[in-house]
């Protein structure tokens, strides 16, 4: 953790990072200190006094009519579930999971915060209390008796709310099912969508599956030979490639007593090209196609066109460069000066960790252009990275050669310069004389340390992810590689995968007449241990939603393989992301998902037990209930706040408001950094109740994993433990006589 | 002669509480230096007019509250102690209980609170329950549906779980009928007799007179008074001769006899007391083998 507070700056290093295992300790510590003695009571005695106390806590919340919630909160679900309007039967099985889950986790946490929060100050308002403290009982055992208590309670909502949850659906998936069966009998499903829908009723609809996602996605303009070094990528402005850095800023401080970057930065890149035909321009306003179901809605008349559907689909968008990036033709433009290139130029960038652009590198003057050499030889080009870049440069940096000219396919040899771009920093000698400057080391390969990392290569952004173009030939191709992938075999000795990915169109005016058919995506497995690569299969993907699609198991063998999309539609531009292409390993029963994504509710209603506990040892009801939502929110909220909460914020506060005057400013500043640094270390010190996934997977019809339960419980316990322990602090000497 | 410690069974040394508002500061003091011995074996009576300290005594001793300055020890623990509570039965001044609960299941679960084992706790619930006049129906509503004086006797039985060494009675007789308050007597003086220590806290004084061996007076947080009941209260100037069957002639003898001795007394017939009457009443017409404790709320 950064230095935060003026008193936390003042905590050595090692305190400072690790504020909240400190905290934990401490209060631990503490509380085993103030409480031996009743801890050392927490015999079988003590154990059966935790569990009388809890039982009347429950038994109380009962008589006092609290599962009344759950008949509501499934009658909501019903109305609610009944007015969606699903993509077809899946989305309708996950919209029906997330109302079901949403409710629940809604009302248990509600319930929990209502109960935790009232009881203790209400036995302490109607003096209930003195029977229970003038009896053996520690104020340790009242804490814990009362967070079983009201465990317990949360369990049976949780239990109900399971029970018609898995009943609900199955009614619901099973009917859907029968519904599938007959519209592909009857041969009325389009053809898009056949291979989809014959995976829901083979697989069903409630299945939860084990999915593997690939180590990354790599666009290439070709695909690459396995015999040759060389990784092209296309022109255009469409395709580059990435190095990643990890600068210190000490390395660019060309002298002692500079600052670091003060004097630039050199990028050197080596680069070839090759000459390519006519190819089709990138789109000037490549637009998304708008969602598409695959399979008419139940209710509507099914059409044996199913192209009739696609073509009255509408273009709604351009694509968006942001507010200072250029359009590759306008920077081509730009870069070339008033002297026309006459060999293919390239463009480099410095992007920061996220890989946003931090600034542009330009050329050596009096070059205006970073033009290469001879076509199908590694040209070296250098550029000048602006001082002002040059300071922002901490932590994770890259470096991002863009390929500028339509007509060419530009290419990095691993081979020859298994590092293709270098950052230098420029040095100075005492009397100012130059240095040679110090090469900044290139991250190295996770694989094999002693190598540079190898570049990655990328398309174009597009709304939905990096662009693939389409056409017959001669266009990119995308690759996922998987390593060491699960591969177990379905019925039929097939792999099933799912994709999902997002469809830009250019605009219908240029789209040759027989384009207007579904999007065609050629895949195939180049399988790595074989040497083999698949036949090829065609899919047809819809924008934003998810298609399945089988490979032969054998060209998948050892685990270790390739598999390769290339858009065969003209005009059509697949957005892939890296997870778009996941492989289906294995499937578990619905039942014990859902049992999995009931104990993380249960292990977060828990951690809202305790707090509400805590916050009511020394509050009444009502302020307890809002420290309790605080608490618990309170790290959530401080992350949607995002850049407001980052270092820097008060300068841009100063800016954004225009201070002029230098004490106003800084006090604003300073304030402004101080709040900040505030709602930072706050948000360190509690819970993260994003470790409570209990929705995502399940209704994306993902298996939880064990992790997310591991890592609930860690929560559970990490928070819960220290406020049981304070919570009977405060109890302990508290006089509970009004 | 003072008791050796271990003869006490409540002990206090300049025990002071004073209240404070949210700023810390002293608000009143409700305790002032009280210097008390209660031994065991005896029923002690705490008396005072409301806001004298008489509560804050009790919460004191058992802990509910923090002294401002002094000690206290119970069972030669000091006040508050968990494992004193072993030997100590509570009846608050009103039956602050469970009121979702039922008559049983309230004994049961202040049962478990002790070390009592499962089979002397299924015993001991009917006796108590029984003890204290509570029927079988009764027994098996909510208390939530008692009347003020089924919820003083469950209350009660509550205190009395335990089996303990010391009962601090808050109030004790408050809500109940003449009969109830004759039976809370009765029971205080049959605890004496198991050698049961009694602190009784009350503001009705004949209520104490009846069963106290010592009180103490407080007024305005301050000791007033303490000792023997007899002893404060004997009028050693004045003598009482009781007889029965005189006729008034005897009587008229009597008195110029007297007279002539130089004492000019006062002849009178003695009254029973209404609580004597009221009870004589309801036992003449409450049919054999039933509670005088109506079943219906109050």
């Amino acid at each position: 953790m950064p230095s935060i507070l003026p008193l936390a700056a003042l905590l050595p290093d090692a305190v400072n990072r690790h504020l909240g295992w400190w905290l934990f300790g401490i209060i631990l510590v503490a509380g085993v200190a103030v409480g031996l003695k009743d801890i050392a009571r927490l015999n079988l005695h003590g154990l059966r006094r935790v569990r009388a106390i809890s039982s009347v806590s429950f038994r109380e919340s009962i008589r006092r009519r609290v599962l009344w919630i759950t008949p509501l909160a499934i009658l909501g679900v019903i109305v609610v579930s009944q007015l969606q309007r699903p993509l077809d039967e899946q989305d309708a099985v996950r919209q029906t999971i997330k109302f079901c889950l949403f409710a629940t986790g809604l009302i248990v946490a509600v319930t929990t915060i209502i109960l935790a929060c009232t009881n203790l100050p209400r036995e302490i308002e109607n003096r209930v209390i003195y029977t229970v403290v003038t009896k053996p009982t520690t104020r340790l055992e009242i804490v814990l008796g009362k967070v079983l208590g009201f465990a317990k309670i949360s369990l049976l909502i949780l239990l109900i709310m399971g029970a018609f949850t898995w009943a609900y659906l199955g009614l619901r998936a099973s009917a859907m099912q029968r519904d599938i069966a007959q519209r592909l009998q009857s041969g009325v499903v389009p053809a898009s969508s056949v291979a989809t829908l014959k995976y829901y009723q083979d697989a069903g609809l409630l299945s939860a599956k084990t999915l593997e996602t690939a180590d990354g996605l790599q666009m290439f303009a070709r695909l690459p030979d396995g015999a040759s070094p060389r990784r092209y990528f296309p022109g255009g402005g469409e395709g580059s490639f990435l190095v990643p850095f990890t600068v210190d800023p000490e390395q660019l401080r060309p002298s002692a007593g500079a600052e670091p970057g003060e004097s630039g930065l050199l990028i050197q890149a080596y680069i070839g090209y090759v000459r390519t035909g006519a190819v089709t321009p990138p789109p000037a306003s490549a637009e998304p196609a708008s969602t598409a179901p695959a399979t008419a809605p139940a209710t509507a008349p099914a059409t044996s066109n199913p192209t009739a559907a696609q073509a009255t689909t509408a273009p709604t968008s351009k694509p968006y460069y942001g507010p200072f990036i250029m359009s590759p033709e306008e920077r081509q433009k730009v870069m070339a000066g008033n002297r026309p290139a006459q060999r293919p130029t390239v463009s480099i960038e410095v992007d920061d960790a996220n890989q946003n652009t931090i600034g542009q590198a330009v050329p050596i003057p009096p070059l205006k252009t970073i033009e290469l050499g001879p076509p199908d030889t590694i040209t070296e080009v250098r550029a000048i990275v602006d001082p002002k870049v040059a300071k922002q440069l901490k932590g994770r940096v890259y470096i991002r050669v863009i390929g500028q000219d339509p007509a060419a396919n530009y290419f990095v040899d691993l081979a020859q310069t298994p590092a293709p771009a270098n950052l230098l920093a420029p040095k100075l000698g005492e009397g100012g004389q130059a240095l040679p400057p110090l090469a900044v080391p290139p991250l190295p390969d996770p694989s094999d340390e002693s190598k540079p990392h190898p570049p990655s290569f990328q398309t174009r952004a597009g709304t939905f992810g990096q662009q693939l173009r389409g056409g017959p030939k001669d266009t990119p191709v995308g690759i996922y590689s998987f390593r060491d992938a699960d591969i177990r075999a379905g019925s039929g000795g097939t792999v099933p995968f799912e994709l999902k990915s997002g469809i830009e169109r250019s605009g219908a005016d240029e789209r040759p007449d027989e384009a207007v058919d579904p999007t065609q995506v050629a895949v195939r497995v180049h399988n790595r241990t074989t040497g083999q690569t698949s036949d090829e299969i065609i899919v047809r993907p819809e924008s934003n939603r998810t298609i399945f699609f089988t490979v032969p198991a054998e060209a998948l063998s050892g685990g270790n393989f390739d598999v390769l999309l290339r858009c065969l539609t003209l005009g059509d531009f697949v957005g892939l992301q890296n997870r778009s292409l996941v492989l289906v390993t294995s499937r578990q029963s619905f039942a014990w998902n859902l049992t999995k994504s009931l104990l993380i509710l249960w292990l977060m209603a828990i951690l809202v037990t305790t707090v509400a506990i805590f916050t009511s040892t020394f509050l009444s009801w009502p302020i307890a209930v809002v420290l309790t939502l605080v608490i618990l929110l309170g790290h959530w909220g401080v992350q949607q706040l995002g850049d407001a909460t980052a270092p820097g914020v008060g300068a841009q506060v100063v800016t954004d408001f225009g201070l002029k005057n230098p004490a106003k400013a800084e006090a604003v500043r300073r304030t402004v950094e101080n709040l900040s640094s505030f709602l930072n270390f706050i948000s360190t010190i509690l819970p993260d109740i994003s470790k409570y996934p209990a929705v995502e997977d399940i209704e994306r019809g993902v298996a939880v994993p064990m992790v997310k339960l591991r890592d609930a419980a860690a929560v559970t316990l990490g928070f819960g433990l220290p406020l049981v322990l304070l919570a009977y602090v405060f109890l302990k000497n508290k006089e509970v006589a009004p | 002669m003072i008791a050796p410690l271990n003869d006490h069974a409540v002990h206090t040394e300049h025990l002071t509480k004073t209240y404070k508002d949210f700023w810390g500061r002293d608000k009143v003091r409700a305790l002032d230096d009280l210097n008390l011995t209660i031994h065991r074996g005896e029923v002690f009576g705490l008396l005072g007019p409301n806001g004298s300290g008489k509560s804050t005594t009790i919460k004191l001793l058992l802990g509910l509250i923090f002294a401002s300055r002094g000690t206290a020890t119970v069972l030669g623990r000091p006040a508050g102690d968990t494992t004193v509570n072993e030997k100590i039965g509570f009846l608050p001044e009103e039956s602050y209980l469970y009121r979702f609960l039922n008559g049983e299941e309230i004994l049961k679960f202040y049962g478990k609170l002790f070390k009592i084992d499962r089979a002397t706790l299924k015993k001991r619930v009917p006796t108590l329950l029984d003890a204290v006049g509570l029927d079988a129906k009764a027994r098996k509503r909510k208390l939530r549906e008692y009347s003020k004086g089924m919820a003083r006797r469950i209350g009660l039985a509550q205190a009395l779980i335990n089996d303990p060494d010391l009962i601090l009675l808050d109030e004790p007789t408050t809500g109940l009928d003449p009969i109830g308050t004759r039976e809370m007597k009765d029971l205080i003086v049959s605890l004496k007799q198991q050698g049961k220590t009694v602190l009784l806290c009350s503001h009705l004084l004949a209520d104490v007179q009846d069963v106290c061996d010592r009180i103490t007076i407080l007024f305005r947080g301050k000791m007033q008074t303490l000792g023997d009941v007899r002893d404060l209260i004997q009028k050693k100037d004045v003598t009482n001769i009781e007889t029965r069957g005189m006729s008034e002639q005897q009587v008229e003898d009597l008195r110029q006899y007297l007279q002539r001795m130089g004492v000019d007394p006062a002849v009178t017939h003695p009254t029973t007391t209404l609580e004597d009457l009221f009870i004589r009443i309801v036992r003449e017409n409450t049919p054999a083998g039933q509670s005088s404790v109506g079943s219906g709320p109050a």
